[in-house]
């Protein structure tokens, strides 16, 4: 190095440099960072702005069309009712029979919920709602085949959510028929998407 | 000669040592620009949902009979 004075002198120049450089790094680091952070957070605060600004006007647009439509929304409740309301599904189910001309020898409702002693929820295998309450019920009593399918196209056009499972029908001892029919009914419901 | 190629190698121990460092700082710059905690909560309030009410459900419980 003592041969070459420009060499050396260089060498010390770029490690003075050098150094300068590192003690500037580990001097500014926290800065950096710290603005880095106020940057993001500034950054991610406009996007969620944005987004609640978006909400904001689909809770306005929700509202108006609850309003629009709230004379209509006791619908719902009369389809798929918080309980089971069961006396008044069975009037209106001997209602459609008696309507049907069938004669009902029986009406049979298992396990009547009562509150806070609900069944399970509905799986997704019937067609009742999702996370809905089920009504079950058979009806058995004697009709003609017309009377059958007439009461079964009632029982399923009724506004209350009703399906029907299981229809056996037979032959009685004086030549007529009689059946037996299954059923569900849905009801409390919580969460259900329309 | 040998003392020649020890300032070379100081020289590029040097400029790792600054490419490490410039790299751990950039790092962690950008670590703690996209490393932000929201306030707790508020991503519950920032899901979407649509706000259309499908009334056809309601137009097609109003023909079905009571």
């Amino acid at each position: 190095m003592q041969a070459r004075p420009l060499w050396s002198a260089s060498l010390w120049t770029v490690f003075s440099l050098a150094l300068m450089i590192i003690l500037l790094v580990f001097a500014f680091r926290p800065t950096l960072v710290t603005i880095s952070t106020l940057v993001g957070k500034i950054q991610s605060y406009k996007e969620i702005d944005a987004k609640l600004d978006q909400k904001i006007m689909a809770v306005q647009r929700a509202s108006e069309e609850l309003q629009k439509n709230e004379n209509r929304l006791s619908l719902i409740e009369e389809a798929l009712p918080e309980t089971a309301q069961w006396e008044g599904w069975s009037k209106t189910i001997l209602g459609k029979a008696s309507e049907s001309g069938v004669t009902i020898d029986l009406l049979t409702v298992e396990k009547i919920p009562l509150p806070g002693n609900v069944p399970p929820p509905v799986k997704k295998d019937l067609l009742l709602p999702e996370n809905s309450q089920r009504l079950v019920f058979t009806l058995k009593g004697t009709a003609q085949y017309d009377q059958i399918r007439l009461l079964i196209t009632k029982l399923e056009s009724l506004r209350r959510v009703t399906m029907v499972t299981n229809l056996t029908i037979g032959k009685t001892k004086e030549g007529g028929l009689y059946f037996e029919l299954e059923g569900q009914s849905a009801f409390g419901w919580k969460e259900i998407n329309i | 000669m040998k003392k020649s190629n020890l300032g070379k190698e100081l020289v590029l121990l040097l400029a790792t040592t600054l490419l490490t460092m410039a790299s751990w700082v950039g790092f962690e710059i950008y670590r703690a620009y996209t490393n932000t905690d929201l306030p707790p909560g508020v991503e519950q309030h920032l899901e979407s949902f649509d706000p259309i009410l499908k009334t056809e459900v309601l137009s097609t419980l109003e023909q079905m009979t009571p």
